[in-house]
């Protein structure tokens, strides 16, 4: 369990680990290879641009050198500069004159061209028109030019009047060499541009002007596009100095330095091969992930699969410990599986799975019950809950089962199956009826008793007339009847020794030294118990008031035995009295003797006799041993149902 | 009415004799056996009989069976339930122990009236 935690955690960190950094690889390489074809792409273009710059400054010095030979003629430049700028992009070549006002007078004679023919050396003031240009030292002024355009050239336009010209030209001048302008507008482009200058000397070295070239910004950065293969070229100016403070332009800006400025060349990317870089990226992630899911899926379904054949086990070990009867069954009622008590109980060698439960043999089942099982299989389909005592009796056998049939519900609320258990209850069937029985007989004992109290009861009023002597007799009889039940309660009612009713009748006499008695062991039925111990209690109270027992030196002897008198064994018991006063017949028979004469031969088919003789009073009672025998099986119950 | 009493019981039988001659009727028996019952019933004449559902452990039911042929009305006097005697005697009389004399006297009244208007 925790091993398989373990694993499934080192996978969890691992699997992801892996996957971020896979995705960090795929990533950094397409980025690496991205950056690397921008900046391949960038250094061709900047070289484009280059060769571009290198191309007008090629015509500047071909002006340069064109004007450094001698005086040339405007229609030879013309044919010069035309053929240059035919094939590049060059907006404009021309020539400025270096005039010194002092020169100026004679030098304004030459213009043969409005506005110069009129105005001198003229320039633009702050309204565009077209003025005569103030006074200077020196004038640089176009002397000739070419235009792509094919406008015609300012011929006496002092240039250092125009914006961004005269810093450029001072430089050119004084260091002697090719210098571009800053970016600067042209009245006949739309784009800005940049004019290239370099200063023309004689032979002599004195300087005698300027050629210049000059190319828009829109025109370089088409050249450098179409001849490097990029999306688009940004094209930017700054001083030389100026470089150091952008430090925070963007990395893939490329910079050279040309003609005295620094430019800058940033370009948009033409589409860069393998741009789907970031797709494989997502694609390593996500696959990755995927599968370190699916590896967890699958030890956790590995987990849920051991849990669940363990829960399994386990339950079948516990069905199988069962005492119940326990079995699974289809809704249909078709046996599925059955626990092991279920599987004894009707242990015929066949397996009973896949038959119907309503079929199995119970022992002693009836048709009717087979029926009622159907039926509760039916209703336990329907989702009812049945239960049902299965009260099973064959002729040697009876068994009570406790049948529970159940549905087990799916969470949609369906049947799935049925649940049945059977548990067998026979003992508590057997029990309670036992304890029905019982509660009948000691129901029927106590009233038969409160019977004979009653009577005892009615006979004692009867044959008294003093309250005391009727209290003192019927506690006397009434005890009597309670010690005989006392001693058979003892034995469980099923019977009690003839000497110990005797012994305990003495005791309670209170005269017991003058009592014998002798005899063997015999036991007597309940009845007979009770019988001989009413009469003892009668014989010793009328011993005790007018008997023996009335005076100090009588005595009573009493012995038993079993007789064979005409060929039938009978139990005899014989009662003597001696040392009396002397005896007299009773004038009228009392309860007592009546009890003790007819009691025993009523109900023991027995014998009483006595005899008054004057020496001492005699009772012989004697009773068939058939009759005062203990039942064999005693005292159980026969009930009034029993025929 | 002359009537029979069968009962084991000794003191019970002198009892109930005791009531039923306080009512100014006639005893026959007691008897205490099912066999000197039998007998009194298939040879005396009898208007009425007061019988044990339990004679020394044997049932009395054959002797309510033959009381029923001769037509001769009886209740059945008993310590056992009603409900368990009549499962096996029948819709009859039951008198439950112990006896209250009021209770016995109600129904020889009731089977004397009956053996009046049977008798018109």
């Amino acid at each position: 369990m925790t091993k398989r935690r373990l694993l499934a955690t080192l996978i969890l960190f691992g699997g992801v680990g892996l996957t971020l950094l896979a995705g960090w690889l795929v990533n950094s390489y397409n980025q690496t290879s991205k950056d690397q074809q921008i900046d391949l792409q960038t250094e061709n273009a900047t070289y484009a641009v280059r060769v571009a710059l290198d191309r007008v400054a090629i015509g500047v010095q071909a002006i340069r050198a064109l004007y450094a030979s001698d005086w040339i003629t405007n229609e030879q430049f013309e044919r010069f500069a035309r053929q240059l700028t035919s094939t590049e992009a060059i907006r404009s070549l021309g020539f400025y004159r270096r005039v010194t006002d002092a020169e100026r007078a004679q030098y304004e004679r030459r213009f043969d061209t409005e506005p110069a023919r009129t105005l001198g050396i003229w320039q633009l003031d702050e309204k565009g028109e077209q003025v005569t240009a103030p006074q200077k030292p020196v004038y640089f002024v176009v002397e000739a030019g070419y235009l792509l355009s094919g406008a015609q050239p300012g011929y006496g336009l002092d240039v250092t009047s125009l914006p961004g010209r005269a810093e450029a030209i001072a430089e050119a001048s004084e260091k002697s060499r090719l210098i571009a302008t800053k970016a600067v507008e042209f009245q006949d482009a739309r784009s800005p541009g940049v004019l290239l200058f370099a200063p023309v000397r004689d032979r002599s070295g004195n300087e005698i002007g300027l050629a210049a070239g000059s190319i828009t910004l829109s025109d370089l950065s088409n050249i450098a596009r179409l001849a490097s293969g990029v999306a688009s070229i940004d094209i930017s100016l700054s001083e030389p100095e100026a470089s150091t403070a952008s430090d925070d332009e963007p990395a893939r800006r490329n910079r050279f330095e040309f003609a005295g400025q620094n430019w800058a060349v940033a370009v948009t990317p033409a589409p860069l091969a393998g741009a789907l870089g970031s797709w494989t990226m997502i694609l390593v992630v996500v696959a990755g992930l995927a599968a370190t899911a699916s590896v967890l899926a699958y030890l956790y379904s590995l987990e849920k699969a051991a849990e669940v054949n363990e829960a399994r086990a386990r339950l079948a070990g516990m069905l199988n410990g069962l005492g119940p009867l326990a079995w699974l069954l289809e809704p249909d009622g078709t046996i599925v599986s059955a626990n092991r008590a279920a599987l004894a109980a009707f242990d015929d060698g066949e397996s009973p799975v896949g038959k119907r439960f309503a079929t199995l043999p119970f022992n002693g089942i009836n048709a009717a019950q087979s029926e009622q099982i159907k039926q509760a299989v039916v209703a336990a389909d329907r989702r009812e809950d049945v239960r049902f005592d299965l009260d099973m009796e064959s002729t040697d056998h009876r068994q009570v089962l406790d049948l529970w049939i159940r549905p087990l519900e799916s969470r949609r609320g369906e049947v799935t199956s049925l649940v049945v258990s059977a548990v067998d209850v026979t003992d508590r069937y057997e029990s309670e009826e036992t304890q029905r029985l019982l509660m009948r007989e000691l129901d029927h004992r106590m009233k038969n008793t409160l019977q004979v109290i009653q009577a005892i009861i009615r006979r004692t009023a009867k044959s008294h007339d003093s309250v005391e002597k009727f209290e003192q007799s019927l506690i006397g009889r009434v005890n009597a009847m309670a010690r005989a039940h006392e001693l058979l309660a003892q034995e469980r009612w099923m019977g009690a020794d003839i000497g110990t009713i005797i012994q305990q009748e003495s005791v309670n006499f209170d005269v017991a030294e003058a009592i014998r008695s002798s005899g063997p062991r015999i036991r007597l039925n309940p009845k007979a118990a009770l019988s001989f111990a009413l009469a003892t209690h009668e014989l010793g109270t009328n011993a005790l008031k007018y008997g023996a027992l009335s005076t100090p030196n009588g005595r009573v002897d009493i012995d038993w035995a079993v007789e064979r008198i005409e060929n039938e064994p009978r139990f005899v018991l014989r009662w003597k009295e001696s040392g009396g006063p002397p005896v007299e017949p009773p004038t009228r028979q009392g309860f007592g003797s009546m009890l003790i004469e007819r009691s025993i031969a009523y109900e023991l088919d027995g014998k009483a006799t006595v005899d008054y003789r004057r020496e001492g009073f005699t009772c012989t009672i004697s009773a068939p041993l058939y009759a005062i025998r203990p039942f064999a099986q005693e005292p159980l119950p026969t009930s009034p149902t029993q025929h | 009415m002359r009537i029979l009493i069968v009962e084991d019981e000794f003191i019970i039988a002198d009892e109930i004799a005791l009531i039923v001659e306080g009512l100014g009727h006639s005893i026959v028996g007691p008897a205490g056996t099912i066999e000197e019952a039998a007998s009194i019933i298939a040879g005396e004449p009898l208007d009425f009989a007061i019988i044990d559902a339990n004679l020394r452990g044997h049932s009395s039911s054959e002797l309510a069976q033959s009381l029923v042929e001769r037509q001769v009305p009886f209740c059945v006097c008993t310590g056992y339930r009603v409900d368990d005697i009549r499962s096996a005697f029948g819709d009859i009389p039951v008198v439950q122990k112990p006896v209250r004399e009021r209770t016995l006297a109600a129904i020889l009244e009731s089977a004397q009236q009956k053996s009046a208007i049977s008798t018109k």
